[in-house]
């Protein structure tokens, strides 16, 4: 993969991560973007910390530098702790993780590595979940896997990156 | 026993999202903007779609067309050499589309091994935004139709 970026970014500034982006280049879908991806941490149905998890372990599986080295103030503030982003990262043994947890990974595992086989005991346990909540780690690990994958094809990324904290970027 | 969902695809994926509010709305409208934005046709990205469900094995989205696509008169000849795999050997495709088309296939298989090469193609053809919205619009496409496989094999009804 390239180190150079493969697209600019928009000639006028904001301070705002996704918009002085490259996807700054293209208006029409930049503000959906940007809603999206602050309302998915607003903290309901899913608590912040649990949205993390999802993104952290899209980030592990697209293997997005930036991705994996960032944290959401407010999935910390929710609890969100070195120590579980460890047993996120885990390929297996999620022993430290709820039982909560664990099904938010198995779920991000099944639409990162294989969506077309949904295990049957899996599909029981998400069924019984409220269908908000459902959905909306539904529209989380989708629109995680769809940001860090344009990451990752823009190119430009470094090697590596130290974990940083920052504020989930507002609308 | 409740039953299992069949046939849910991307371009119907709403109705599997709806609990959530105000946020499955915004996901419609990002979902919108990615078939309204000036860079890439209704119909390129129909056979992108196309081209990312059949390399899925999401057979249900073969069976629909984007009716933006079809509005704009969508080729059902493109349609069959993309669901056949015939690409390379088929005529009527533009150079723009069959460099597109390579451009979807490498983003679905693995995003980082797109070729600077190949990314130089898809900004000849649609400028630099043209390839941001390419990138934009493939990962969404992706996303729902991975989550239209998975809620297809969800029980249907309510839980309790």
């Amino acid at each position: 993969m390239s180190a150079l970026p493969r697209a600019g970014v928009p000639a006028v500034t904001t301070g705002h991560v996704i918009r002085d982006s490259s996807l700054g280049l293209v208006k029409e879908t930049l503000e959906p973007i940007v809603s999206l991806a602050a309302m998915l941490f607003q903290g309901h149905p899913l608590r912040p910390a649990r949205v993390e998890l999802l993104r952290l372990r899209n980030a592990n599986a697209v293997n997005c530098v930036i991705c994996k080295a960032v944290r959401y103030d407010v999935a910390k503030n929710d609890g969100l702790t070195e120590q579980k982003v460890s047993s996120i990262a885990a390929v297996t043994g999620l022993d430290a993780l709820s039982a909560e947890e664990t099904l938010l990974v198995e779920f991000a595992d099944t639409y990162l590595l294989h969506p077309e086989r949904l295990e049957a005991t899996l599909a029981t346990r998400l069924h019984a979940l409220p269908a908000d909540q459902l959905a909306h780690m539904a529209i989380a690990i989708a629109t995680f896997n769809a940001l860090s994958r344009a990451a990752v094809s823009l190119s430009g990324m470094p090697e590596s990156f130290p974990v940083t904290e920052i504020a989930v970027p507002a609308a | 026993m409740a039953s299992v969902n069949r046939e849910t695809h991307s371009l119907g994926l709403q109705e599997a999202l709806v609990a959530a509010g105000p946020l499955a709305m915004a996901y419609e409208r990002l979902w919108t903007s990615i078939w309204t934005q000036p860079y890439l046709s209704a119909q390129l990205l129909e056979l992108c779609r196309l081209r990312v469900a059949r390399l899925r094995g999401a057979d249900a989205e073969l069976k629909v067309r984007h009716p933006s696509a079809q509005q704009a008169g969508l080729s059902e000849d493109k349609v069959q050499a993309v669901i056949g795999g015939q690409i390379t050997a088929a005529r009527g495709f533009t150079p723009a589309e069959r460099v597109a088309l390579d451009f979807a296939e490498m983003h679905a298989m693995d995003a980082s091994l797109i070729s600077d090469e190949l990314a130089d193609d898809v900004k000849t053809h649609f400028g630099e935004p043209g390839l941001v919205a390419l990138i934009e619009a493939l990962g969404v496409i992706d996303g729902r139709i991975r989550l239209g496989q998975i809620f297809s094999q969800m029980p249907s009804g309510s839980a309790s």
